[in-house]
């Protein structure tokens, strides 16, 4: 089966997000996805990318990877017929992602919160999630969706 | 790159209502100029507020979020929020997270202003 990679490298900014979501409804687009599936690729990667941002990279600290410069995201996309793996990297804070606890949704929205729903939305609009830190200090919250058969 | 722009229509009398026409994208970077500018009018008593989405390409948490905190205030100053003409990713986008449980959304404005009669 015929794999492609694809690489973006952004600045930590919040003004790279539209770029980053044309990049990827692009790719899913081309697959066979639906509509819904492709909103669901799009908002995930978009809260990923957001995330660390927010909480990886601080702007007193600069983080580089190594031969990178400071506060980069790179993200990977990994693409065949059977579904999109995608893999955002970062070199700032870790992320307890074991000790972190999806919010009852429906007790949240019932007192109109909202924050700390991004992780939520990965969570359940991806398949498969999982976060790795290697010994280097590079953070990867590597994100699947299979397409489903029709 | 994101941005978002809003106009804003105020009808109505007796009871005013503002119409909020939004275009773009709601996402991180262009959510803190919108928050403020919807602030804004509910600071000056704009406490009925009606959201065309029709133009509206993208909303993230951030955006999702500043909608549950405006329909909150309006409602604490006996006002509504509504939201209408949602393009089909943003109302399944709106209905899988559960939002159109607290927050109403109509497929016209003409529905949606009957929710201030």
């Amino acid at each position: 089966m015929k794999t492609d990679s694809i690489y973006l490298k952004i600045p930590s900014d919040k003004f790279f997000l539209g770029l980053v979501r044309k990049v990827i409804t692009e790719l899913a687009g081309g697959m066979n996805y639906s509509q819904d599936d492709i909103a669901k690729i799009e908002i995930a990667v978009d809260e990923a990318c957001t995330n660390v941002i927010k909480y990886a990279y601080t702007s007193e600290e600069k983080i580089a990877f190594k031969g990178g410069k400071d506060n980069e995201i790179n993200i990977k996309v990994n693409i065949n017929t059977k579904r999109i793996i995608i893999e955002v990297s970062d070199a700032g804070k870790e992320f307890d992602f074991e000790n972190y606890h999806v919010p009852d949704i429906a007790a949240h929205l019932k007192e109109m919160k909202m924050h700390g729903l991004g992780l939520y939305i990965i969570k359940n609009f991806m398949d498969d999630v999982s976060y790795k830190r290697t010994p280097d200090g590079v953070n990867t919250l590597t994100l699947v969706k299979y397409i489903k058969k029709g | 790159m994101p941005m978002c722009s809003i106009k804003v229509e105020k009808i109505g009398f007796k009871i005013p209502i503002f119409i909020i026409r939004v275009t773009g994208s709601l996402d991180a970077y262009s959510f803190p100029e919108f928050e403020d500018k919807i602030r804004g009018i509910l600071d000056k008593d704009g406490i009925n507020l009606m959201f065309d989405f029709a133009n509206l390409e993208y909303i993230s948490s951030a955006g999702l979020g500043a909608m549950m905190g405006f329909a909150k205030i309006a409602r604490e100053k006996k006002g509504d929020l509504v939201i209408f003409n949602p393009t089909p990713k943003i109302n399944s986008i709106i209905n899988i997270l559960g939002l159109s449980k607290f927050i109403k959304v109509f497929d016209n404005e003409k529905t949606a202003l009957s929710a201030f009669e």
